[in-house]
């Protein structure tokens, strides 16, 4: 139950921690020492031209101003999706950089997430429903493996059987990496779906199968400490059938801690996505914050990082609100 | 043929590591229709086990071993050797159950209406009755309609322990067996629950089995009275002659545990020393020699039993008091 209190509360909490963010993401450079425009100049001048410096110094939005005011110019700025140029892209700006990007990502994020929250709970349902069976201790005992491997590792694994070494006749199955073939052209065309799908299969998979087996393991868990809840013993009392009971009762409760931890993990999914899209080469945020770090573009990381914070903001924020929509209990607290 | 239930020879075991408890040893009890028969005893004396005996919620490692529990409806069924779908159909429909968490037993994230909804939809109530039937059982508990679009955690104990009576009550079951439905809640509450349940026994001619282990609790509300020792029943007959005059040297230490009004000053309250026999080893001879006050050799030898003392009044016992 959501109620218009719950909405506004949760709000502003979410509108604090930005700007939180944003402070952060403004005073974390401006306290690491150097110049980014002397250091610019110095890879292509063996002295520093005035003149050169004075114009590059106004173009990066370099002052010697109070930091307060340098604050208001930046988030008057970052109001208007202003990130400055990025260096590495030059001349394309931080913003067009990110905004190029980060569809590829949100999408694989997403798409990884979603589908694995599903499988964990579908799946945790089941194994927690016929917990103590041989073929359920074979599955948690495999899922127990999965979880503990690393994503890029996995990734990499992928990568060399399936995509590399998976070569019938001549076709192979899955690219060895990009984002999408290139041979077709960028647009909403059948031919590009089809290979941007083909291209992110690798990538969801080394995700969701990293990520789901650890969900699924919280939801058996939760389903058989639920089987000794006094309503669980009632629903059988009142004579409901087992199919019912399990869903409205027990699979209905233990999703809760679920998605608990749902809301945890998808801190490390995102930074498990951005190992994986270097492995696989898919130009999402990741592989960009990756260029970005190795060419110390600055403004580039800077604006990745602030996306980065946000999308967690937002995720946490949706949590809160689904959180409340699946235990009307929360409000209270 | 006034007995609604008729247990014989029941034994419900629990197999653990140590061995095979048995936590009923070969129960006979008959229930006669429309009586509110209370059963007495202290913690793990069985009387909840049989409660949920007969609702056939004995889980694993608990087991039936053997016996039978006829219900006498149309026509005679043991529960004992009901599956599926028809145990399903038994359980809230013949025999339903009041438990003593009122604060667990509800889910959390259902409506109290919705709670109402999947017993009376799995019993295949016409969908039309549905509402109406929720509004009075409700009312017959002492809620308003108000209730029916709460969540659980929006109810005091007291609320919930009358949202339970109501949902038990619901599928027009033939017993209803409360398992110590007030332990949970404070005496104010308590008194005023026992009250309710004692109005709807008589408006709705209901068959109640009420477990407690509280004396003064069972005194307010039985027509008859079982007193649980050790997985049997020692003593059973009409409340006043139980209380009054009883024949078991148990019931009589039971007795005097309580203070009352009239407990005289100076008056020595039974405390019962020792505990209960294991119920892993077999018993020898009588399973309450060992903290009886009134033991003889022979009831270390022999096991005590049942015996009528006065009318509807059984005991098993060797030397009953008082003869």
């Amino acid at each position: 139950m959501i109620t218009k209190r719950y909405l506004i509360t949760r709000s502003i909490y979410a509108i604090a921690t930005t700007f939180v963010a944003i402070v952060i993401n403004f005073l974390l450079p401006r306290l690491t020492p150097g110049n980014p425009a002397v250091t610019a100049l110095a890879t292509t001048y063996h002295y520093l031209p005035p003149g050169k410096l004075k114009l590059l110094e106004s173009q990066f939005g370099l002052t010697n101003a109070p930091l307060y005011v340098q604050f208001e110019t930046y988030f008057w700025n970052l109001l208007h999706g202003n990130l400055g140029f990025s260096f590495h892209y030059y001349p394309e700006t931080v913003t067009q950089v990110i905004a190029q990007h980060l569809p590829w990502t949100l999408f694989l994020l997403g798409t990884a997430t979603l589908i694995s929250s599903f499988l964990g709970v579908v799946i945790g349902r089941i194994t927690g429903w016929m917990s103590g069976t041989k073929g359920e201790t074979t599955l948690s005992s495999i899922f127990i493996a999965l979880t503990s491997l690393p994503y890029f590792w996995f990734a990499i694994i992928l990568q060399l059987v399936l995509a590399v070494d998976l070569v019938i006749n001549g076709f192979r199955f899955f690219p060895i990496n990009g984002s999408y073939s290139v041979f077709v052209t960028p647009g909403v065309n059948l031919p590009f779906i089809i290979s941007a799908l083909r291209h992110s299969l690798l990538p969801l998979i080394s995700i969701v199968v990293t990520a789901f087996p650890g969900f699924a393991l919280t939801m058996r868990n939760t389903m058989v400490n639920l089987n000794k809840e006094d309503y669980i013993t009632m629903a059988k009392a009142k004579g409901l059938r087992e199919s019912h009971i399990v869903k409205k009762y027990a699979a209905r409760n233990a999703v809760l801690p679920v998605s608990t931890h749902i809301v945890l993990a998808f801190g490390y999914i995102v930074a498990g996505a951005f190992f994986v899209e270097i492995v696989f080469g898919y130009q999402g945020i990741g592989y960009v914050l990756y260029e970005a770090v190795t060419s110390q573009d600055f403004p580039l990381t800077d604006g990745i990082f602030l996306v980065i914070t946000l999308t967690v903001i937002i995720a946490n924020f949706a949590a809160d609100l689904l959180y409340a929509y699946l235990d009307p209990r929360v409000q209270l607290r | 043929m006034n007995d609604l239930l008729s247990i014989r020879g029941l034994e419900t075991v629990f197999d653990t590591k140590r061995g095979t408890v048995k936590a009923l040893r070969s129960l006979d009890l008959d229930i006669h229709k429309g009586e509110t028969l209370a059963l007495v005893g202290e913690s793990g004396s069985g009387k909840s086990t049989l409660g949920l005996s007969i609702m056939r919620l004995i889980e694993s490692p608990g087991r039936i071993a053997e016996g039978s529990i006829i219900l006498h409806a149309t026509e005679d069924v043991d529960v004992t050797s009901l599956k599926g779908g028809k145990l399903r159909r038994f359980r809230w429909k013949k025999v339903a159950m009041v438990f003593q968490s009122a604060m667990n037993v509800l889910n959390p994230v259902m409506r109290i209406e919705d709670q109402f909804i999947d017993a009376l939809e799995a019993h295949d109530i016409d969908k039309s009755e549905i509402s109406g039937r929720i509004d009075h059982y409700l009312k017959l508990a002492g809620l308003g309609p108000k209730v029916r679009r709460l969540y659980p955690h929006e109810l005091s104990g007291g609320m919930r322990q009358r949202v339970n009576i109501a949902l038990a009550l619901s599928c027009e079951p033939d017993l209803l067996i409360a398992d110590e439905p007030t332990t949970a809640l404070d005496v104010v509450v308590q008194k005023e629950i026992l009250k309710s349940l004692n109005t709807l026994k008589k408006q709705l001619g209901l068959t109640i089995i009420f477990i407690t282990h509280d004396i003064s609790v069972a005194a307010s509300v039985a027509d008859r009275m079982a007193i649980f020792y050790a997985g049997r029943i020692v003593e059973i007959g009409p409340k006043e002659e139980v209380i009054n005059r009883p024949r078991h040297p148990y019931s009589k230490a039971l007795l005097s545990s309580i203070i009352t009004l009239n407990t005289k000053r100076g008056q020595d309250l039974i405390s019962l020393k020792g505990n209960p026999p294991d119920l892993i080893t077999p018993i020898e001879g009588c399973s309450f020699h060992n903290r009886c006050p009134s033991a003889r050799p022979e009831c270390l030898k022999y096991k005590p039993v049942e015996s009528l003392v006065s009318s509807d009044h059984y005991v098993e016992c060797l030397y009953p008091i008082g003869e």
